[in-house]
């Protein structure tokens, strides 16, 4: 890492439920940091807990442990106001834009609203506002007056990324941005974002199960499984040189650019375990393809590891020496 | 108080085409003509505590009393605009104060986990668990006759209708991501509670509103005919009804105005709530 301040440095999070009474402990030890123009991308499948982690840094679901600091601050620490300020500078992107824009309020309404919260400016002020974050998300001004059930889901998205622009944040979160769209349109919602951060020099956690997308929009990889990050690094290390078997895995599934390319998929066998009875030693064991005993007893912590990124493994990189099992549908 | 059903089945259903997806026309229609005539009746029509004795139990289209006059010569039209008023008056005071405490409690508890909702629920169901009308008897008798108490009584019993259904909608509301976001723009809770959340109760609320007016006046017009309602000498629908029992062989149409003029205001009422029903859902499939 760079010796610049961290923009977002959360420690140690950790989030539980209590579902019926028992301890569901959704986000469990995670740490991830955000430098001043960087894009991070948080990756794991459904239910790993990526979303929770948007939500727990944003102040919805309260901290059952950890901390985090924006720009050098304790937001967790912070008072009331003290508070509200730094939340104004991190804004939220939600998943689906069918739901996250109220269907009965139009456009400039919807747009107007951070500034008027926040109190900012006057009605003719933000009025001028909405029309500038209009232009930015790239949709006429004659969206204004509309309503989200006359918009597309593309435009809509546009609309909700306005909305985070309002006030005018350093850093930006978006949750799985695009998976509720069209394919056709994902591209132009990504660029967006990219073009975003491009212009501004907004900061980017951008949470996916689209490794992908990842490898087009991000710096750097945190990548989590059952509440935990298993390995982070650089995209590229990341990527082409996974040290984690799960981290293996997620790559091996993306499908292969050229027809018949002699990819080799990396099965994982059942279900995520629930986070309910998450398993004893590693947390991936049950799946992991280079268990060993070791793995069954002991829990591996997160620790540098060869490429300058760190991962929580005990045999790091072997999984790529192992024969791998060829997909025969794929062949 | 009967249990409120926005969700009845269209009345179409069971008055033929004439009310075919016109039900809100020919409610709203029905329900302002009543108002109409409860507000300006009572002007236009002769005073209803004149009594002349030598004219007493006219039948209808009598000469100067269309609508005959009753046991004391009073006029019946006159007596039954007033009633109207009075029974008007009651069931639309009553049903405010019932939709208010109502809506503001459940939004409170929709907005709010933990002892206030669970306070506002419990007493939401403790009030259900009562029939109504026996504690509407106890706590009048109590307090006493007149207006004032009996909105009061009224209305203060029956919100438990609309705190129910209110809150049940509002909470699938707060659920929503719309107001997900609105927390994360930094709305404050009457922002969000004003702004996503009532306009998104609003439809049911207007639904409900149409059959408690009339859930109201069948309250009020039975408590007035126990003699627990209108003040002595105030005529209402329901101690008119009452009077005239003991004329019922004599002079039927003493019952049968009173009884006329309550069923033709629920009815109203009934289909007016119905027609706002497939309006308002009609609204909501296309915008979802």
């Amino acid at each position: 890492m760079t010796g610049r301040e961290p923009l977002l440095d959360a420690d140690d999070l950790r989030v539980t439920f209590r579902p019926g009474g028992r301890e569901l402990r959704a986000v469990d030890g995670v740490s991830l940091q955000v430098l001043p123009g960087e894009t991070v991308a948080l990756v794991g499948e459904s239910g790993s807990g990526k979303s929770t982690v948007a939500l727990a840094l944003m102040g919805v679901h309260p901290l059952a442990g950890g901390r985090v600091r924006f720009e050098g601050r304790d937001v967790t620490a912070a008072g009331g106001a003290e508070r509200k300020a730094l939340r104004r500078r991190m804004q939220l992107i939600l998943q689906d834009p069918y739901g996250s824009l109220d269907p009965r309020w139009s456009v400039a309404r919807i747009l107007a609203e951070p500034l008027v919260a926040h109190d900012v400016g006057t009605p003719e002020e933000r009025a001028a506002r909405v029309r500038e974050l209009l232009g930015q998300v790239g949709l006429p001004l004659d969206a204004l007056e509309r309503r989200p059930p006359q918009l597309s889901g593309g435009q809509r998205q546009r609309i909700a990324i306005a909305r985070a622009l309002a006030l005018e944040p350093r850093l930006l979160i978006a949750d799985e941005p695009v998976s509720a769209l069209d394919v056709s349109i994902q591209a132009q919602i990504v660029n967006l974002l990219l073009d975003v951060q491009r212009t501004r020099g907004t900061s980017l956690l951008v949470i996916t199960h689209d490794i992908a997308l990842v490898h087009h929009v991000a710096h750097r990889v945190v990548v989590m499984y059952l509440g935990r990050v298993v390995e982070t690094g650089a995209v590229d290390d990341v990527i082409l040189r996974p040290q984690h078997p799960y981290t293996a895995a997620l790559i091996s599934a993306v499908p292969a650019r050229r027809a018949g390319g002699a990819r080799q998929r990396i099965l994982l066998p059942g279900e995520p375990p629930s986070p309910l009875e998450p398993p004893a030693g590693c947390r991936f064991h049950p799946r992991c393809p280079i268990a060993r005993d070791r793995c069954r007893i002991e829990s591996p912590p997160l620790a540098p590891a060869a490429g300058g990124g760190a991962t929580a493994c005990h045999f790091p990189g072997e999984l790529g020496a192992l024969p791998l099992a060829r997909d025969e549908r794929l062949a | 108080m009967a249990t409120v059903t926005p969700t009845a089945a269209p009345a179409a259903t069971r008055l033929g085409p004439l009310f075919a997806g016109r039900e809100f026309l020919w409610g709203a229609l029905a329900v302002l003509l009543v108002l109409l005539v409860a507000i300006v009746g009572p002007w236009l029509a002769q005073d209803p505590a004149a009594t002349t004795l030598d004219r007493r139990l006219l039948p209808p289209f009598s000469d100067g009393h269309w609508l005959g006059t009753d046991a004391l010569g009073r006029d019946l039209w006159a007596r039954i605009v007033t009633g109207l008023e009075w029974s008007i008056a009651v069931a639309v005071a009553s049903t405010a104060i019932a939709a208010l405490i109502g809506t503001v409690l459940a939004l409170l508890a929709a907005e709010r986990a933990g002892p206030v909702r669970t306070l506002v629920l419990q007493t939401v169901d403790a009030f259900l668990s009562f029939p109504g009308l026996v504690v509407a008897i106890a706590v009048i008798a109590t307090v006493g006759h007149g207006y004032l108490p009996l909105v009061l009584t009224l209305g203060g019993l029956s919100w438990p209708v609309f705190a129910r259904v209110i809150y049940a909608e509002a909470s699938s509301l707060m659920q929503r991501d719309y107001v997900l976001a609105a927390r994360l723009a930094g709305s404050s809770r009457t922002r969000i509670l004003a702004g996503h959340v009532l306009p998104g109760v609003a439809p049911t609320l207007l639904v409900m509103l149409a059959f408690h007016l009339a859930d109201m006046l069948v309250a009020e017009s039975a408590l007035s005919f126990l003699g627990l309602g209108a003040p002595l000498g105030e005529p209402s629908l329901g101690n008119m009804l009452a009077e005239s029992r003991q004329y019922l062989y004599v002079a039927p149409w003493l019952m049968f105005v009173p009884a006329c003029a309550i069923v033709l205001v629920v009815v109203s009422a009934n289909l007016l709530g119905d027609g706002l029903t497939e309006r308002l859902r009609g609204r909501a499939r296309r915008a979802p």
